[in-house]
């Protein structure tokens, strides 16, 4: 170009405005959504359905893994391939910890711990650090080679989760019983699981919703609408993206330690890009770009997940195995028909708006 | 004008394949002056700009900014260090509001701080009541909250002005800021680029380096014109003596000026 043009603003395909992130538009969903799952527990106890506290705990954690994939996706415009690596690596880092100390053996001279306090915060740490490396170098791209290169970073870390004998290679690591916690709270009740996902998820809604409203979020924001511009006017908005980054990382990887203690099993299939990618349709589903969609997105997909089969098995034996078949169109249909996800059609507006 | 100049362009030389955009070109800008590049298309006045702006690096010669070699750094580097940027087409955020798009300029000044995890941007006083002050210089204060992207071309040529403003440049670079506009909104335009050239109490007359197409505009408003062609300086100098140069008549007033 013998002219060096500036590049025209990405204009939105829909030019919603933005409006900063939070609950104000959909703060009836969040609070009525809160009581409700405050109550679920107790509710399906009462009905004689509390093996569905587990198919709840397990929205939870992928809702969290999800809402923290859209912070990237529908705030920072970064599509990134390889969110479930963070996740899985989560739960590896508390398997790792279990393993080493139930065995008695140790890593570079630590004999593991299974004390949550220790466990879990670890497995957000080393998510994170290890999102550093790999956002600083995938952030130098964009568009679609952020997705592949996120993508070829999570494979990296998939690959090297089967080949890591000590922790089961591909056949995975099985937990004995889940982390301890203190005060007498014991994980093997899974309603105390469930509250305690609930919690993480509700902090990180919180955290994530006001600093994205904050000068930090605004950085985030202002660099998907318009980079160029950011830059111009003197933001390191690289810096600020890696920062964002780590952070939804280390939130991937508490909801991988709390995975690990829901399944009391860790396998590489956790980290490989088909995870990734239905984190994103659980985004995609869900609403991009709202926070609390994604968490909607999981309850949705999962909750399909486990009911179609049963009831296409139930029209004709067999038929259960091609679930898949019902979900591609419904998925299709809510893409297609809500735009903004699924969320739009409960607030009853586009509710997208990357707010 | 006395004392150093605020930029020294310094025999500058950017080719893309075997074609010349810039050729040795040279420039200085004193503090608070306004100067006008022209030159017919591909002269390669955008290329110019795009290097002291950042965006582009020359292959030979410097840049200095208020004495400082600045050739190196980065586009946001030389935003720190006081150079604000109007695109050709106005790059602003199309999402924000026109108050947000600015209220980030003098975010951008201040930094994030401890208020920049705490406090809710959008209701941030200290980066509101500055921003209210840039949008209401152009003229763009009843528009405060609608969204950059549904603004008119005009309306979003002033808020990149705006943003600029609030940027409090010690240098404004501007790439055909009346291009597209109608004769009112032209004059206007003029009008107020003038008055920003003057400066304010609260902000310091910022230098302006100029591309511009319409030839009324260029001298209602610069002291100093410089004439590119072919990547090449034809003349520089106050703007009546190049008004009056018989090659710079030739190689183009004649035919440029003339009304379409």
């Amino acid at each position: 170009m013998p002219h060096a043009a500036p590049p025209a603003p990405p204009t939105p395909p829909d030019p919603a405005p933005d409006r900063g992130p939070g609950p104000r538009r959909a703060w009836w969903l969040i609070a009525g959504g809160g009581l409700a799952l405050v109550a679920l527990p107790g509710l399906l106890t009462a009905l004689g359905q509390d093996f569905y506290i587990q198919l709840a705990t397990r929205i939870l954690v992928y809702g969290l893994a999800a809402a923290s994939l859209d912070v990237l996706i529908g705030y920072g415009g970064l599509v990134s391939f390889g969110h479930a690596a963070f996740v899985g690596l989560g739960s590896y880092v508390v398997a790792a910890a279990f393993h080493h100390q139930t065995t008695g053996t140790s890593l570079f001279g630590w004999t593991g711990t299974n004390d949550a306090l220790v466990a879990w915060p670890l497995a957000m740490a080393v998510s994170a650090a290890v999102a550093v490396p790999i956002g600083a170098i995938s952030l130098r791209t964009a568009g679609i080679q952020f997705i592949m290169i996120t993508l070829a970073f999570s494979q990296m870390l998939y690959f090297l989760a089967v080949s890591l004998r000590t922790y089961g290679g591909a056949d995975g690591l099985a937990l004995w019983y889940p982390s301890r916690l203190p005060f007498g709270l014991d994980l093997n009740d899974p309603t105390t699981l469930y509250y305690i996902a609930l919690g993480a998820l509700a902090l990180f809604l919180a955290l994530a919703g006001h600093l994205l409203r904050t000068r930090f979020g605004r950085i985030l924001r202002g660099a998907r609408d318009n980079d160029t511009r950011m830059q111009a006017i003197g933001f390191a908005t690289g810096r600020i993206r890696l920062a964002w980054f780590v952070l939804a990382a280390a939130f991937a990887g508490l909801a991988g330690a709390l995975d690990a203690n829901l399944t009391l099993f860790v396998a590489p299939d956790g980290l490989a890009w088909a995870q990734s990618g239905e984190l994103i349709v659980m985004v995609t589903l869900g609403g991009i770009g709202t926070l609390v969609g994604p968490v909607l997105g999981a309850a949705a997909w999962l909750t399909l997940e486990e009911l179609l089969p049963e009831l296409l098995d139930g029209i004709a034996a067999g038929l259960g195995a091609h679930w898949k078949i019902i979900m591609g169109p419904l998925l299709l249909g809510v893409v297609l028909f809500a735009r903004r996800g699924l969320i739009g059609l409960v607030t009853g507006r586009p509710a997208g708006h990357a707010r | 004008m006395t004392g150093p100049p605020l930029l020294e362009v310094v025999e500058v030389t950017r080719r893309f394949g075997g074609l010349a955009a810039n050729d040795a070109v040279s420039l200085a800008l004193d503090p608070g002056s306004l100067h006008a590049v022209i030159g017919p298309n591909g002269a390669g006045k955008s290329t110019l700009l795009a290097q002291i702006a950042g965006t582009l690096r020359p292959d030979t010669g410097r840049i200095r900014l208020g004495g400082r070699d600045i050739t190196r750094l980065s586009p946001r580097r030389r935003a720190r260090l006081g150079l604000a940027r109007g695109f050709q087409i106005s790059s602003v955020l199309p999402r924000f509001s026109a108050l947000e798009n600015v209220a980030l300029a003098v975010q951008a000044r201040r930094g994030l701080g401890l208020a920049g995890l705490l406090v809710d941007a959008a209701r941030d006083r200290s980066l509101n009541r500055p921003a209210v002050a840039a949008l209401a210089e152009v003229g763009l204060a009843d528009q405060a909250a609608v969204p950059a992207g549904a603004l008119s071309h005009g309306a979003r040529r002033r808020l990149e002005l705006a943003i600029c403003l609030a940027q409090t440049p010690r240098l404004l670079l501007l790439d055909e800021p009346v291009a597209g506009m109608g004769p009112d909104e032209s004059r206007a335009t003029v009008d107020l680029l003038a008055r920003i050239a003057g400066g304010a109490d609260d902000r310091p007359a910022p230098a302006i380096l100029l591309i511009e197409h319409d030839m009324d505009a260029v001298f209602a408003l610069a002291d100093r014109v410089t004439v590119l062609v072919q990547g090449r300086v034809l003349a520089s100098g106050p703007a009546a003596e190049v008004r009056a140069d018989a090659a710079v008549r030739t190689a183009y007033l004649g035919t440029a000026a003339a009304p379409p």
